[in-house]
């Protein structure tokens, strides 16, 4: 086949819009990646934060002698509770989105390392303030416990403990 | 590791125990009453058993993610408290 006149133009015309796109995507990506991993430092900077305070307190509630329950109609613990299930979701959706970056072939080289990289900080962070909590929520339990007595007859049966603490 | 000396032929419950049983479904109740069965006898690796620092207070997995702990008194298992317990990085 015979090359007629303006295929010069059209092969010149489809390189431009390629290399155009290219650098236009490449202009997009590189805000992008700075906005996500500063976005997502700033969410680790935060967590770790919240992770310090409910380990101190934590640590604290297990030193003291407290002569009340802290949690007597066991409020906090469903609170605490439903907060650990958030940030389950939470450590899901951030590896979600870690897997997406990994996949996504606009990002290369440096860039997926970064990306990815601030990602797995999040969710270690996140991962830590989960189970931190979960630590607070049975401290506080124990602790309730630790100041009751054991009332009710000696059960000889696991059926018989059901029984009683059903009934 | 389960002391060699453990012996638990009966059980006592505290408040908070009982409290904490009317809140589980009853899946985890068939649960802890499995535990609580091999308390009083052999129990096996997998329940966990953990004596807590600082405490005499042990611990035993109802399931894969709820805990039991109680105290000894003799060969009472005083029952203090069940409940949800999962975790990602578990040291327990």
């Amino acid at each position: 086949m015979r090359c007629g006149h303006g295929v010069g133009e059209a092969t010149r015309g489809a390189y431009n819009t390629v290399k155009q796109t290219a650098e236009d995507l490449y202009a997009d990506i590189l805000p992008a990646v700075e906005a996500t991993v500063d976005a997502l430092d700033k969410f680790n900077a935060a967590f770790t934060h919240i992770t310090a305070l409910t380990i101190n307190t934590t640590n604290l509630l297990r030193e003291c002698d407290v002569d009340n329950p802290v949690d007597p109609r066991h409020e906090m613990a469903e609170g605490l509770e439903d907060a650990e299930k958030s940030l389950r979701d939470g450590v899901e959706i951030l590896r979600q989105k870690r897997g997406v970056a990994e996949s996504d072939h606009k990002l290369l080289g440096d860039n997926e390392r970064r990306v990815i990289s601030a990602y797995e900080r999040a969710i270690v962070t996140l991962s830590g303030l989960h189970d931190a909590v979960v630590d607070f929520r049975w401290v506080i339990m124990e602790h309730d416990a630790d100041i009751e007595r054991a009332e009710g007859d000696v059960m000889y049966s696991p059926e018989d403990v059901i029984r009683s603490a059903l009934g | 590791m389960v002391p060699p000396s453990l012996k638990i032929t009966r059980f006592k419950e505290k408040p908070s125990f009982r409290k904490d049983v009317k809140r589980l479904d009853p899946k985890v109740i068939k649960d802890l009453e499995r535990a609580l069965r091999d308390l009083m006898g052999e129990v096996p690796p997998g329940r966990k058993f953990k004596k807590l620092k600082d405490s005499d207070v042990y611990t035993i997995r109802v399931s894969l993610n709820y805990r039991l702990s109680f105290e000894l008194d003799g060969d009472i298992a005083i029952l203090r408290r069940v409940g949800p317990r999962q975790k990602f990085y578990d040291s327990y």
